[in-house]
């Protein structure tokens, strides 16, 4: 698969990631106003910085420029996943039962894993540049 | 033939790492939301939050928010005059501090405020200070003893700054998305407390003071990084670029991240911000923001250190972090092993030090924007340097307005904000002398120095 498709299909997965994790977080709302808060904050975050990739790539025929726009938007998906990772368990945001904060942490683990993986591909096959 | 033309419009030698005495050159220029982050990840750190924290708990939230805003105003406003000098010449503040000081002058000012006050004297405190947030937050682990916490913690923040502005910039693009979270738990849990906007509106402090106590707190808080801006902004891809970076972050992020700290401070009632976020319940979120606020700050005070002291030292710049942050790693274990040692004479000695630093930014101002104006040389031009190009050894004026502007604003002037009272005199002092001199046809510069292609 050449990189651009790659980077494509890894995009739209940690779109959908976002987009359970905002799910969530209207859905826990009316529960815990500050823990469906976080999980739309840190989910809307990942989303833009998905979905935005996707249309700047669009028309690039470059790799290393594919990959450098790339490495933007994993940089925000990844620290903004690993903020995630450490406040969605914290005690401030524990719900009634703890089968959506996990859901959620895991989610967010996920998206860590997934855009370090992106991360390395992006200079490794594009070398593209890890500074943006 | 490539290279004999990239060495036709890049003609120096990168001899020391990092373009520590050199332009960056075109290609290794950073974008604007590089330069963003960089700027950022020196903001989002734990003495920020301290700061909103101390205002949190001497002003209620409606003079909390102006207090923040006027002293980010005033920041901006340094900041945003001395980032287009990297910008425009590529090279960082000790190097740019050649033309107003003289080449001695640089090495001897940078030295004191950047390599001595910042690269070891404050790199040590905040690497104590860090291992006393960690032993606060686990008291009884090993591994947080305040000394043991200081080795590992100044080892990190060493390694960051030995890789440069990659390294650097790395971390910042972690930490930065973090803190502006936890910031906005902090406030979350700040609403909670205080019983909803409503009821943190209507807190009163327990300790109120005027509202200039507060945007002095501000303003000092973080006047010396608004002054060494150029270290950074040097790598950025447009002139105006730097600036644009820094004001963005300074009238929105600082703000925020004032204010947010002030909620929780205000609401809780605590001592300090980690105490309060563990209690508030932000669980491992605490201790993340203990790690990369100190560390993402910390890093940089090596960083800059070490450029200033590559003024005079002239061997690789990563040979000189690593020693300067041993030197510092080696005092903050000290202190922290040596149970009852107070750094309290140590920090007076480094914040005696850092009363320069104003006066140095505004004679940086007055001589980019207004003498060099005055001498009509283009705004492009003034403070570009090439292989060959003559320097005086020593400016004596700038010398002069340095120790006028310190003395009288630092010590005898006893209304307004000393940091800003220093830099407007060293402006003001610099710009009548300077020009006066020029005018009336005396020399300013002592002696000649020609730099070579190493910008030595």
């Amino acid at each position: 698969m050449d990189f651009k498709k790659y980077i494509q299909r890894a995009m739209i997965i940690l779109i959908a990631i976002a987009i359970i994790i905002i799910v969530l977080g209207i859905a826990k709302l009316s529960e815990n106003v500050y823990t469906g808060l976080i999980y739309l904050i840190v989910g809307v975050i990942q989303f833009l910085g998905s979905v935005i990739l996707l249309p700047r790539i669009a028309r690039l025929e470059d790799l290393t420029e594919i990959g450098n726009r790339a490495v933007q938007s994993n940089w925000l998906v990844l620290s903004i996943g690993i903020a995630g990772m450490a406040l969605f368990l914290a005690p401030f945001f524990r719900l009634e039962s703890m089968v959506i904060p996990y859901i959620a942490f895991i989610l967010c683990v996920l998206s860590v894993i997934f855009s370090a993986i992106n991360l390395f591909i992006s200079v490794k096959r594009a070398k593209a540049r890890m500074i943006v | 033939m490539k290279e004999e033309t990239q060495k036709e419009k890049w003609p120096w030698e990168d001899a020391y790492g990092d373009y520590s005495m050199v332009p960056v050159p075109q290609h290794e220029k950073r974008s604007f939301s590089s330069i963003f982050y960089v700027y950022m990840g020196v903001l989002a750190c734990i003495a920020v939050l301290w700061g909103g924290g101390t205002i949190g708990l001497q002003f209620n939230l409606k003079d909390a928010i102006l207090v923040a805003v006027v002293g980010s105003v005033i920041l901006a406003v340094i900041g945003g005059l001395t980032a287009p000098m990297g910008g425009i010449a590529g090279t960082s503040t000790y190097v740019n501090m050649r033309h107003p000081f003289g080449a001695i002058g640089s090495q001897v000012f940078g030295t004191i405020v950047a390599g001595i006050a910042c690269g070891i004297g404050w790199f040590a405190v905040q690497a104590w200070l860090y291992g006393i947030i960690l032993h606060t937050l686990f008291p009884n682990a090993a591994w947080a003893n305040v000394g043991v916490a200081a080795i590992w913690g100044g080892v990190l923040m060493i390694i960051t700054a030995i890789i440069g502005f990659r390294g650097i910039a790395w971390l910042s693009y972690l930490a930065v998305p973090f803190f502006m979270l936890i910031t906005g738990v902090g406030a979350m849990i700040g609403i909670a407390e205080g019983g909803g906007f409503a009821g943190l509106f209507s807190i009163q402090p327990k300790n109120p003071a005027p509202l200039g106590v507060g945007i002095t707190q501000v303003v000092g808080m973080y006047i010396a990084g608004g002054i060494i801006t150029a270290d950074i902004s040097r790598y950025a891809k447009r002139a105006i670029g730097g600036a644009m970076a820094w004001i963005i972050q300074i009238l929105i992020f600082q703000v925020y991240m004032l204010t947010g700290s002030a909620m929780l401070m205000l609401a809780t009632g605590a001592s300090d911000v980690a105490g309060a976020l563990l209690v508030g319940g932000a669980g491992i979120g605490a201790f993340l923001m203990a790690i990369l606020g100190q560390w993402t700050t910390n890093d940089n005070n090596l960083y800059n250190g070490a450029l200033s002291f590559n003024t005079w030292i002239h061997i690789k710049k990563q040979w000189i972090t690593l020693v300067e942050g041993l030197i510092g790693v080696g005092i903050a274990a000290w202190v922290g092993f040596s149970a009852g040692v107070s750094m309290d004479p140590f920090m007076k000695f480094l914040t005696l030090l850092g009363k320069i630093l104003p006066a140095i930014g505004g004679v940086l101002i007055a001589d980019f924007y207004i003498y060099r104006w005055y001498k009509k040389i283009p705004f492009k031009q003034r403070y570009e340097v090439k292989p060959g190009f003559k320097i005086a050894l020593v400016n004596w004026v700038g010398w002069i307005s340095v120790g006028l502007a310190t003395w009288i604003g630092g010590w005898l002037m006893k209304g307004g904000i000393a940091a800003l009272n220093s830099l407007i005199l060293g402006l003001v002092i610099y710009s009548v002398l300077a020009i006066v001199l020029d005018a009336a046809g005396v020399k300013i510069a002592v002696g000649e120095h020609t730099i070579n292609e190493k910008g030595v």
